[in-house]
């Protein structure tokens, strides 16, 4: 057994703040190539670095980031946001992302079980689905475990379409009932700056208390 | 007498030391100290001269001493330093040396007369010497050093000062809170930075700069030393916050560590748009002690004695607050402020509080109690009782650092647990299933009885502590980290063992000291001893075997299938039965056995209070025990003395158990045959 899941566990249980695991996945497919991949890289960063620089948020928030372009990869691991390196993101191949979003509830539902078993209060889980275009794979089994977590609510989907051949459509039936959204340009760093205002705010509330969150900001980055 | 300045230092001698010990001055002169006075004190003592206590008598003996003596205006100084424009200073002679009076005519504060004393030590960069606690801690939050004075307390009588307000009449107890739907005050020009507010009186300062912003309304430094000015957003700006604000305002609270609201702030059209309040000093508990690292960087020094005080400190504020009938309402983390020295925290977001028939509009889940969970926070009165929830999570939450009382294993959503009085430590044999892992076990049992008991009964049987219950228990947790009968440590990493014999762990050779019961279990179960920290290693091995495995699985493809069930035969009376796979595991992992609900019930139906044959204490014990105990024809010994004569048995032979070094994880499983499918 690696060391690195014996320090998660110390530092797991070590943290009493109640948790909000979140995973982001994200579109590397090769349309991302150029601009949009090194505007996502940019706003991921600017994400890292407000929710490192919120005192609250930053002990509350659990970054999870899974990828897909040719294959599915898990690019970051849950882990406290201090020992975390931003990963490097890269476009290339097919966009698999029925698969991402299965392995992405998987992660969150291992996730779960580890404060469960650690007695760690959290929130339930947040997965941000951002793709510029449509899946080259089967979306189904994907779309009926969205279904059945955001039916008991025990997920969050937050789908962001990229450019206008973002296909919302199929957006739409990975999100469980929440509209996607269009991201204006590339606003990247509008969007991610809204994101981690959006952790900070649940960070400051407990698990089961309602937080709105800032629904005129969404105007900076997205459209519907 | 030892006094507390060094030679050299210039002292601003507060009115409250004068009173007491005149001769502070020549003491001071003495040690080559350099006295001063300023207008503001010496307006005190004139107004102390007239009476027959020997603090009058002290007042007139000053005024005589500073006349007798001729006195000269200077225009440097002492040291060369500038003085301000419009001050003016004078020098006394007092026994061959000089003391000095600073006289101001505008002060920058207007606030009371602590302020233009702090505000004169600031300005020349003095240190004040008082024996006025208030006046410390205000000096302190805004970066004026003090001195408190530690001289004879000769008087009993109080020394009379202008602005000291003794006797604050409480608020009304109301029955039914304002129900009028607030009515948003319209148009107004909300102030920002750089723009002038004033009060009813016309005084008026300047915002400086933004300190903090909330959900309600900005904090702005202001031009006024000491003094900071909330200014609300439109949209929080009704008429009855203004109606709050003007009642609270009614009575003045000068208390250092409640930054209780001093006046209304109207703009520049008159209109009401917050109010002010003094500066405090700190960072929110939650944000500069609630996580270990984070508490360990920031109060390296501290010691658990330095919880207990911030307890207690916390507790007085709140006493004293409830004898003026007001209620804190949204006791959290977050509005609590705090400072290296544990003894002193500041309660902000006053204008929340609950006064008269105005309720406080806000609240957490983990510090509600249960029967307001879920109720609209704006719509309700709260009573005492509800506040006393509040205050004992509060308690828990600081002597365990940021664990709320409820959070624990299998999760569950913090509301319905605490509707359920589901409490997972265990306090005289119930709960204890589902404590969280980690720190917060060993913090728990090392805490003193009278502790556990409070907070059984806050939480398991929701019973209500009241506060000077608190303060009584803390109290003696102070005094018994003080000789030592408890641990002083903030994150113990031993259980507290009464009698204890001393046992080397099989793994790190170190010794410890176990209970003989604890011994006796794990013989029974075939266990080997593990010393604390050796054990916790090993639970964190357990977990993060399992973590390893579910991301295994999950990177497989394969989902965990929730709360997948396992049959089961029940140890006690072999009845078959299911549960989840994950509690399961967990019994295994710890080397407990599985017992049906209906066994559990028994045994918890059964326990009695049975009276210890040796030293006639009472203790809770299973009547099965006692029907055991009965058919050997032997009598009940409580625990203590149990421990006593296993102790003079083994006395001599020093139980060692074997060192072989093994792996937890290996550790012999006592029920292969049950599930034996079940392990990877």
């Amino acid at each position: 057994m690696s060391n690195e899941y014996i320090l998660r566990q110390e530092e797991l249980v070590e943290n009493p703040t109640a948790r909000i695991p979140i995973c982001l996945v994200l579109d590397v497919s090769g349309s991302m190539e150029g601009d949009p991949i090194n505007e996502l890289q940019e706003g991921f960063n600017v994400f890292m670095n407000t929710i490192q620089s919120d005192e609250v948020a930053k002990y509350a928030a659990e970054i999870c980031v899974v990828t897909f372009g040719g294959a599915v990869e898990k690019k970051l691991d849950f882990a406290s946001i201090e020992r975390q390196e931003i990963p490097i993101l890269s476009a290339e191949g097919l966009t698999p992302m029925g698969e991402a979003v299965v392995l992405a509830i998987n992660l969150l539902d291992a996730r779960k079980r580890e404060y469960k078993s650690a007695g760690v209060d959290y929130f339930q889980p947040w997965l941000v689905l951002m793709s510029d275009g449509e899946s080259t794979d089967d979306i189904s089994l994907a779309e009926k475990k969205v279904n059945e977590l955001t039916s008991r609510k025990q997920l969050t989907v937050f789908p962001i379409g990229i450019g206008a051949s973002a296909n919302l459509r199929e957006l739409a039936r990975l999100s469980g009932g929440r509209p996607p959204l269009r991201l204006k340009g590339l606003n990247f760093k509008e969007f991610f700056v809204w994101l981690s205002q959006s952790v900070s705010r649940v960070s400051q509330s407990t698990p089961g208390e309602k937080v709105e969150l800032d629904l005129a900001g969404i105007q900076a980055w997205g459209a519907i | 007498m030892k006094d507390v300045f060094m030679s050299e230092d210039k002292l601003l001698v507060d009115t409250s030391v004068l009173l007491q010990d005149p001769n502070v001055l020549v003491r001071i002169l003495r040690k080559k100290g350099i006295p001063f006075l300023s207008n503001t004190i010496l307006q005190e003592i004139d107004f102390n001269k007239k009476g027959n206590g020997l603090i009058n008598k002290n007042a007139r003996y000053l005024f005589r001493e500073f006349t007798r003596y001729p006195s000269d205006e200077c225009q440097i100084f002492p040291c060369g330093r500038a003085i301000h424009p419009g001050d003016v200073l004078t020098r006394f002679d007092l026994e061959g040396g000089s003391v000095y009076l600073l006289a101001r005519r505008k002060h920058e504060t207007k606030i009371n007369n602590d302020y233009k004393i702090i505000e004169m030590a600031r300005d020349y960069d003095l240190k004040l010497l008082t024996r006025d606690n208030a006046l410390c801690v205000q000096a302190k939050a805004v970066g004026v050093d003090s001195i408190p004075w530690t001289g004879p307390q000769n008087s009993a009588k109080q020394v009379q000062l202008h602005h000291k307000n003794n006797q604050i009449e409480p608020f009304q107890l109301c029955l039914n809170p304002i129900v009028d739907v607030p009515k948003q005050l319209a148009h107004i020009k909300i102030p920002s930075e750089g723009a002038r507010v004033h009060n009813q009186a016309g005084q008026s300062l300047v915002l400086i700069r933004k300190i903090s912003e909330g959900g309600e309304g900005v904090i702005y430094e202001t031009d006024a030393l000491g003094v900071v000015c909330k200014v609300y957003h439109t949209k929080c700006l009704t008429d009855i916050k203004r109606k709050k604000i003007e009642l609270m305002i009614s009575r003045k609270i000068h208390r250092p560590g409640i930054c209780w609201p001093l006046d209304v702030a109207l703009n520049s059209d008159g209109d009401f748009v917050g109010f002010y309040m003094p500066k405090a000093e700190g960072k929110p508990v939650q944000t500069s002690m609630f996580v270990k690292p984070v508490l360990q960087k920031n109060y390296p020094d501290w010691m658990r004695i330095d919880l207990v005080s911030l307890c207690l400190s916390f507790l007085h504020h709140v006493e004293f607050l409830h004898s003026l009938n007001i209620l804190v309402g949204d006791i959290n983390p977050l509005n609590l402020l705090i400072t290296r020295d544990s003894s002193k925290i500041w309660i902000v977001d006053t204008d929340s509080f609950q006064v008269e028939n105005f309720p406080c509009p806000v609240g957490t889940i983990n510090f509600t109690a249960p029967e307001i969970q879920g109720k609209n926070y704006s719509e309700f009165l709260r009573c005492k009782e509800n506040e006393e929830f509040a205050i004992a999570t509060m308690i828990f939450m600081m002597l365990l650092p940021g664990k709320p009382p409820y959070s624990q294993q299998g999760g569950g959503s913090p509301a319905e647990n605490i509707k359920n009085m589901d409490f997972p430590y265990s306090f005289q044999g119930d709960g204890g299933r589902n404590a969280p892992q980690g720190p917060w076990f060993f913090i728990w049992n090392n805490l003193p009885f009278r502790i556990k008991e409070k907070f059984d009964k806050s939480f398991r049987g929701n019973q209500r502590i009241k506060i000077t219950d608190w303060i009584d228990v803390l109290e003696d947790y102070r005094k018994m980290i003080q000789r030592k009968h408890a641990s002083n440590d903030i994150f113990p990493n031993k259980v507290k063992v009464r009698n204890g014999m001393p046992t080397v762990c099989t793994k790190c050779g170190q010794t410890e000291e176990a209970s003989q019961m604890y011994l006796d279990k794990l013989e029974e179960k075939q266990m080997k001893f593990l010393c604390g920290s050796c054990n916790e290693a090993r639970k964190t091995r357990i977990r993060a075997k399992k973590a390893e495995d579910a991301n295994d699985r999950a990177m497989r493809g394969e989902a965990f299938i929730a709360n997948e069930k396992v049959a089961v035969t029940c140890d006690k009376c072999g009845v078959a039965d299911s549960t989840s796979k994950d509690r399961m595991s967990e019994l295994v992992n710890s080397g407990r056995r599985y017992l049906c609900r209906a066994c559990v019930q028994k045994i918890n139906a059964s326990r009695v209070s049975v009276t210890c044959s040796k030293c006639s204490k009472a203790e809770i014990t299973s009547k099965e025990w006692i029907d055991k105990l009965a058919i050997r024809g032997q009598t009940f010994l409580c625990k203590c003395c149990v421990d006593e004569v296993r102790k003079k048995k083994a006395s001599g032979s020093k139980t060692v158990y074997s060192n072989n070094a093994q792996s937890s994880s290996e550790s012999k499983n006592i029920f292969p045959a049950l599930f034996g499918s079940f392990f990877v």
